[in-house]
């Protein structure tokens, strides 16, 4: 079985880089993006994530913004997103939502299943 | 039918060819001086003798008014022409207790006005005697002196000038004493020289009342002006307290927004950073970091009891999503996360019957695991934390919590109450804000349904939520499982 690739969007450092550890004691490849320009340029990259953690408030491009650039774009669409926010009122709908602090443990049991 | 025959007072004969009693009503000070000054001067320069009783504030304003006439009072005075008394003064001579008798008055005022015609000069008075009383409030004494002064008028043919200010006389409900006053009086003179021109008495006493009328209601509209007045700085008032209170809930949005959202990013930072040490780490490393978690996770519960608290206070209530739930299925997925903080503890989970409503999931989530959760926390160690869902009920599906150990009694009253243990915090075994079971109240109500607590040393503590079903819980074939957790 490969190795699934998670992309981590997130503007805190102290987050994504220890969710990126987690992930990789776990297993995984990560990518990380401190913000939606960022994760598109890993999008459009060949090595394609199989799930996007996304935080929704960032500077440059939001996590909306992004996901609705990924709605659009039929080779992303498919790509499971897992919103990791402190405001879950500004969700879009038909993700899974984590409301900030997410517990590291469900949120591994919740990319497993959807990788 | 006038007022002036109704008065309880009766009403005066026919004037007397001498003038008889007059009344005069006034506008104003400077008119009624004027009138008094043309009445007196009118007795000086036809030859009477004059005397006037009036308050020592208007002495000046007449005698100038007289000199302005070429009438010098003080030189009628010293040739017996005219006495001038003070009103005050010869008042409290006639007065016994708060009304002047007939004996007193006779004394007093029988010397300075003289035997009358028969026996001298014509007299032709003037008194503020009774207007003073009425000032005063004293208004039965005020019409008994008019009665006695009329005594004195019908025995020496004097001729008696009264006056009144209109001021005395601004309310509606005035009118009937300004109808007795009149009475008492032969001749009614209205105010501002109106009704001059009248030869009838009755059209002149008719303007009088009218100008009362007209006086009564001026003061009402003044009195309906001021009360407008008052309404409109205490809407404005309102407006700026409204305009605090605006400002105020824009600084507690804020405050929430800050709690809500700003702080879960370093909160999230630090839970993240524990859990990969934890991954890292040797054993001895393990408990201070499962510390950092542990606490971490109890101030991320916090938040959320002070965002509801703050919601439920500023929103009056939560909203409810109402959509079709399992309360077994609910409170099963409640007691395996309970369990997975506290695998210690064990969840004896039981259910009868039909335990399907319209409930808010999220809700009875949250509501199911602050109940069962604070069983957890007061239970006598190493005993079991009892939930049974009885779904027997059309209406509700009743859940009871039970678990070893009593609320203290002083607790027991007020354990739905907000921040209930912040004053007993040394003894509280509670780790949180004293806020778990307010909400749970609070979410109960949002549900229509009832919250109820029993508890002793004997049978231990059961809360029970009464919930009710609320129209479209679905039929179910009514079941009875068991499942020990």
């Amino acid at each position: 079985m490969s190795t699934k690739i998670v992309l981590i969007v997130d503007d805190e450092d102290s987050i994504r880089e220890s969710l990126a550890e987690i992930f990789e004691v776990e297993g995984f490849r990560v990518l990380e993006a401190r913000d939606g320009r960022e994760a598109l340029a890993h999008l459009g990259a060949a090595e394609r994530p199989d799930v996007v953690i996304l935080d929704l408030v960032m500077p440059v491009m939001s996590g909306v913004e992004l996901f609705t650039a990924m709605q659009a774009e039929p080779a992303w669409a498919a790509i499971p997103v897992i919103v990791s926010t402190s405001d879950p009122s500004k969700a879009p709908s038909g993700v899974l939502l984590m409301r900030k602090p997410v517990n590291v443990d469900r949120l591994l049991d919740a990319v497993r299943k959807l990788c | 039918m006038s007022l002036v025959q109704t008065s309880p007072h009766g009403t005066r004969p026919a004037p007397t060819p001498s003038g008889g009693h007059i009344v005069q009503f006034d506008e104003d000070e400077a008119a009624l001086c004027d009138e008094v000054a043309r009445f007196l001067g009118e007795g000086l320069a036809g030859g009477e003798r004059v005397v006037a009783i009036l308050r020592r504030s208007r002495h000046g304003a007449v005698a100038t008014r007289l000199a302005a006439r070429g009438l010098d009072v003080e030189e009628a005075g010293r040739r017996g022409e005219a006495l001038f008394l003070d009103a005050a003064e010869t008042l409290a001579e006639i007065m016994s207790g708060d009304a002047p008798t007939r004996e007193r008055f006779e004394r007093t005022i029988g010397p300075a006005i003289g035997p009358g015609p028969a026996g001298g000069k014509p007299v032709r008075a003037y008194g503020e005697m009774v207007d003073l009383l009425w000032a005063e409030g004293k208004r039965t004494a005020a019409l008994h002196l008019e009665q006695l002064w009329n005594g004195l008028c019908d025995a020496n043919g004097m001729s008696l000038l009264c006056t009144y200010l209109l001021d005395g006389f601004v309310k509606a409900s005035d009118g009937e004493a300004f109808g007795a006053v009149c009475a008492q009086h032969d001749v009614v003179r209205p105010a501002s020289g109106v009704g001059e021109e009248l030869c009838c008495d009755r059209q002149r006493r008719e303007v009088a009342m009218l100008q009362q009328r007209a006086r009564a209601l001026e003061a009402e509209i003044r009195h309906r002006e001021e009360l407008e007045l008052a309404l409109r700085d205490a809407l404005a008032r309102l407006q700026q307290s409204e305009e605090a209170l605006q400002q105020s809930l824009r600084i507690s949005e804020t405050f929430v927004g800050v709690l809500g959202h700003d702080l879960r990013n370093p909160l999230m930072a630090i839970t993240t950073a524990a859990s990969l040490l934890e991954r890292l780490a040797d054993d001895r490393q393990r408990k201070p970091i499962e510390r950092i978690r542990g606490s971490a996770t109890r101030m991320s519960r916090m938040i959320d009891q002070i965002l509801d608290f703050t919601r439920i206070r500023t929103a009056g209530g939560f909203r409810i999503d109402r959509e079709e739930v399992d309360s077994v299925e609910v409170a099963r997925s409640v007691a395996d996360e309970l369990l997975a903080v506290d695998p210690g503890c064990r969840i004896d989970l039981t259910c009868t019957g039909r335990t399907i409503g319209a409930w808010d999931g999220d809700l009875l989530g949250q509501l199911l695991s602050n109940v069962i959760g604070n069983a957890i926390q007061h239970r006598r160690p190493g005993t079991v934390v009892r939930v049974h869902i009885d779904g027997a009920g059309d209406a509700s599906v009743v859940v009871s919590v039970e678990n070893q150990g009593a609320v203290p009694a002083e607790v027991l009253p007020v354990l739905f109450e907000p921040f209930r243990c912040r004053s007993d915090r040394k003894s509280a075994r509670s780790s949180g804000l004293g806020l778990g079971l307010y909400i749970s109240n609070q979410i109960v109500r949002a549900h229509g349904g009832t919250i109820a607590v029993e508890s002793s040393e004997a049978i231990g503590t059961r809360i029970t939520l009464s919930l009710p079903r609320v129209g479209s819980a679905a039929c179910k074939p009514e079941r009875s499982s068991a499942a020990r957790r």
